[in-house]
């Protein structure tokens, strides 16, 4: 293997004419750094890796988050690397090229710490790929002393335990804050080695584990029952916690502004200005809304004056302002209007995913008419019915829902693309149909505004039940139920204005055994691995005969992790493992789902989840309005509280006998604490 | 101020960027480029005019864009800006708005009316750069390479095939030996670039067997025909139509238009009637 980034680089030169976008291994990007490997003052160099081709890894605003963060200290640096394409791979593996950082080209192997990112569960096999293209042991298991600290952070670490195997640490929750702690423990550890030759690698597990926030897989033994599910997980040394309790933030840190400018058209090719973090919606499927409380909001003048200094740092022609609910944002008709007036004339375009239907107003659909447009919007409504609506708890009307598509369809856009989701519990045929006859009416609409130029895209996911929401306990709905699905609504959707398209049930099928698995599942992912499973999240690499092979070859029932309902009891995969909500609210709205009680937006009404209890302190050192949460203390201004979710009304279908709140049907947030414009200054 | 005096004062200002892009950006693409540039003189804050509809564009064009395994030191673009600056301040702010590996060599108003680059192009000086210590056949293989009057090669064009005679639109080759540093060796080429009759370096360089070697592709000028010392460089040529290098057999016999079928109402309706791969998917997110 070659080992210096000089000859990295001659070879590069060779091979990179050979290999479909380049420019994807070369760096030199506008505000990417490359620090001096020489300078005495280095204490750690940190590798941080997405396990994905740098289409996807280039927009990802985690990364560059504590790319930048690090980047600050002068002692610290930080470069990226993204898993190759295979073409690439084949190269490198050809040639002997190890996988090497984007900066300075150096060998993953020359790093201090290598932090994988893993957001979402179709990248596990790339993370063993770069581990192998980077000739390191890929079980933690295996790894000398002078091997770099592999550390994992990312949603996926939410349920840690199939790729537990392959990390020394995973880090849970929010990482800005705590990746400095990893970064001092490992540098102690190595500073202790350099006087004393009996330290080891577990002596370093050790300190990590003392750090909250961090689990150390290796720290803790899982032991399993007759029938195959977990009897116990538990720590085997002290200074490992019984429960790892997720890290946040007390209030956001100052945004980005200095992306690195890919020249890669990547999927996102614009700046992302984080506006608010967590949501409060609660609806039932979702593990971000769950994993990302409490709600704290980004003041606007920060919002503000990111953008302008984005664009002189960057110049990117879009910003997108990302959260989990972004019409849900305090101050977003302010913000839209003000960035409006500012850059307008410059045609900066604004992008605003995840808005809500009953809170997208005309008011900001007027704001958005003017700067440079897109085709469209995107919403999601997840249900057709209003039963299932009630059933995820995500009760917009579907009134609502065709008068919002009106407004959107008479000012000029043409395109509204829908979310839909099947395979959620209680699912009926008529609730799939409602889908086709929802779009179908989302359509007429357009057509009466617009003729035939409307368009309607629809796009249809299969429900992964997912960690740390109400739904981990539901099984994942059959195969044959989802190609009956599909085929209801491929019949329904046939129209040359609607664009359908759907989730391949094998793809839905990994991404579920994946986010729900134990320890076991680790040795699948290897041998699936091995057995030549890679880019998995790529349809023309997808490799499904692998998965189904390592889990024979195991003697594992696939069938086993998707099907089978979760008892109340049963310890699962992931119990060790805090989010900050109590197991016992999780299970209340599990229980109101088959109810169909729909719970309020937390912002209304606190529910006591669990977020206030296990983060107390961090509570009381935060303004009052500086979460959502209700501020702690005597004499407060705050929504109710409740122990225990109380449902605003329960749908009458499914609890004819059961009243909530309210008689009827009432909506979310009908205190309307929407939006509001800034105070003006005192 | 110079700015050209048939401008109305305040009106937009047609400005022409004489540019080197040099190795380090050798492997991105020409939209690659073109995003780039859009964003540069966006960090400038420099008021750049936009073309009307719902996605406008940037006033930008490029005389000859360069692509993918190419630098180039006097590469050309025009802009255009809503408002009149000073050249000196436009040069200044620019410079600071770079990107590693850009490097402005001049910068002058034209008329906003000028005929553009592309439509008086005449040719390009390329120096091919060999990664190798010694070439001794180099010479000879020009000469064989200069000797023949038929190159034929075959390209791919909007996938179809087609096939070529390289040698009319060559009009220099010559080696020039080992470069400065020990580790390379280059040629000079010069070629012409007209529609459908364009010398492309990396076929010459396939054509002569060196493309096994990692090799540069310079671009070191180009010539206009409206710029009287590049005509009069290309006068002494041969200049190739399409028609003149083009296979004879390959041109297909011309097709009457087919009437359009219309689309049947229980036919297959949906266009994008698929499950969809993970890259749109996560492209198509939030939009």
């Amino acid at each position: 293997m070659l080992d210096t980034p000089r000859q990295i680089t001659q070879i590069l030169n060779k091979v990179l004419p050979r290999v479909s976008v380049p420019a994807r291994y070369t760096g030199g990007e506008l505000n990417s750094i490359a620090k001096d490997w020489s300078d005495g003052r280095m204490r750690s160099r940190v590798a941080l890796a997405f396990p994905d081709i740098y289409e996807l890894g280039g927009s990802n605003l985690g990364l560059m988050v504590l790319y930048d963060l690090i980047n600050q200290r002068s002692d610290l640096l930080a470069e990226r690397v993204y898993c190759p394409w295979s073409d690439f791979e084949a190269v490198m593996r050809q040639e002997g090229i190890p996988l090497f950082s984007l900066e300075t080209r150096h060998p993953l192997g020359d790093f201090d710490i290598l932090a994988f990112s893993l957001p979402y569960e179709q990248l596990y096999t790339n993370v063993l790929t770069m581990l192998d293209l980077a000739g390191l042991p890929l079980r933690a298991a295996d790894r000398e002393g002078d091997c770099p600290l592999i550390l994992a952070g990312g949603s996926g670490c939410y349920n840690p335990e199939p790729m537990s195997a392959f990390f020394d640490a995973m880090v849970i929750g929010e990482g800005e804050e705590v990746v400095f702690e990893v970064i001092e423990a490992h540098a102690a550890w190595r500073a202790e080695c350099k006087s004393d030759a009996h330290r080891s690698r577990s002596d370093l597990w050790r300190k990590l584990a003392r750090i909250p926030g961090v689990y150390v897989p290796a720290l803790y033994d899982v032991t399993y029952r007759d029938d195959g599910c977990i009897d116990r997980i538990a720590p085997t040394v002290a200074e490992a916690p019984a429960t790892v309790m997720k890290r946040i933030v007390k209030v956001l840190p100052p945004p980005v502004t200095k992306f690195i400018v890919p020249y890669v058209d990547t999927v996102h090719n614009r700046a992302a200005i984080e506006i608010m973090r967590g949501c409060t919606r609660g609806c039932r499927f979702c593990q971000a809304g769950m994993i990302y409380r409490p709600v704290r909001e980004r003041p606007l003048e920060e919002v503000l004056q990111a953008v302008d200094d984005m664009i002189v740092q960057c110049g990117f022609e879009e910003v997108s302002f990302l959260s989990l609910s972004s019409s849900d944002y305090t101050y977003v008709e302010e913000l839209v209007r003000r960035i409006v007036e500012k850059h307008g004339h410059a045609k900066l375009s604004i992008g605003l995913p995840s808005l809500r239907i009953e809170s997208f107003s005309v008011g900001l659909m007027e704001l958005l008419e003017k700067g440079r447009r897109r085709s469209g919007f995107t919403f999601a409504p997840e249900a057709a019915t209003d039963r299932l609506r009630d059933v995820i708890n995500k009760p917009i009307a579907s009134q609502d829902l065709l008068q919002t598509a009106a407004e959107v369809y008479s000012r000029g856009w043409t395109t509204i693309k829908m979310y839909f989701m099947i395979g959620h519990p209680t699912q009926t045929d008529t609730d799939v149909q409602a889908i086709a006859q929802l779009t179908r009416q989302v359509l007429q609409v357009g057509r009466a505004k617009i003729g035939r130029k409307a368009k309607v895209r629809v796009g249809v996911s299969t429900l992964v039940p997912k960690p740390h929401t109400p739904f981990q306990w539901v099984p994942l709905e059959r195969t044959a139920q989802i190609d009956r699905h599909v085929a209801i609504l491929r019949e329904g959707l046939r129209d040359r204005s609607i664009a359908f398209t759907w989730n391949e049930p094998r793809e839905t099928i990994m991404e579920a055994f994946l986010t729900r698995g134990d320890r076991r599942i680790g040795d699948v992912v290897e041998r699936a691995w091995e057995l030549g499973a890679k880019l998995d999240a790529w349809g023309e690499h997808f490799q499904f005969a692998a998965w189904q092979q390592a889990f024979d070859e195991l003697g594992l029932d696939m069938d086993w992790y998707l099907y089978r309902e979760r008892a109340r009891d049963e310890v699962l995969p992931w119990d060790h493992i805090s989010a900050g909500l109590h197991k016992e609210f999780l299970h209340e709205e599990y229980r109101n789902t088959f109810r169909g009680g729909v719970v309020d937006d937390c912002r209304e009404h606190c529910f006591s989840c669990g977020i206030l209890g296990n983060f107390k302190e961090e509570r009381r050192e935060t303004a009052d309005d500086a979460w959502c949460c209700p501020p702690l203390g005597r004499n407060k201004e705050r929504q109710p509280v409740d122990i225990t979710p109380v449902p605003l009304y329960f749908n009458e279908d499914m609890a004819p006998d059961l009243q909530g709140q309210f008689p009827t049907r009432v909506p979310q947030r009908r205190a309307g604490t929407v939006i509001r414009e800034v105070a003006a200054a005192p | 101020m110079n700015v050209s005096s048939t401008e109305r004062d305040g009106g937009p200002q047609r400005l022409r960027l004489t540019y080197a892009r040099d190795e380090s950006l050798r492997f991105i693409s020409h939209q690659d480029e073109f995003r780039m540039w859009e964003r540069t003189i966006r960090r400038t804050q420099m008021p750049l005019a936009y073309k009307q509809g719902f996605n406008p564009q940037p006033h930008m064009q490029f005389a000859a864009p360069l692509g993918v395994g190419f630098s180039g030191s006097r590469e050309l673009m025009d802009f255009r800006l809503e408002r009149p600056l000073p050249e000196a301040e436009v040069t200044a702010r620019l410079t600071r708005a770079l990107v590693p590996g850009v490097r402005i060599v001049h910068l002058q108003t034209v008329e906003l009316q000028a005929t553009p680059l592309q439509a008086t192009l005449l040719g390009a000086d390329y120096t091919l750069r060999i990664q190798t210590a010694g070439l001794p056949d180099g010479p000879g293989r020009v000469r064989e390479f200069l000797e023949r009057t038929e190159i034929w090669r075959t390209r791919q064009r909007k996938g179809r095939e087609y096939r070529y005679n390289l040698r009319p639109v060559v009009h220099e080759l010559s080696y020039a030996g080992p470069t400065a540093d020990g580790l390379h060796v280059a040629l000079q080429l010069r070629v012409q670039m007209l529609e459908g009759a364009t010398g492309r370096p990396d076929e010459v360089l396939d054509e002569l067997g060196l493309t096994d070697f990692p090799y540069l592709l310079h671009r070191d000028r180009l010539y206009f025909a409206s710029q009287a010392e590049d005509a009069a460089v290309f006068a002494p040529y041969t200049l190739a139509r399409q028609s003149d290098i083009a296979w004879p057999e390959a041109v297909p016999p011309k097709r009457k238009a087919r009437p359009r079928r219309r689309q049947h109402a229980q036919g297959q309706g949906n266009r994008s009637d698929s499950p969809q791969d993970f890259g749109s998917k996560a492209a198509d997110e939030f939009r």
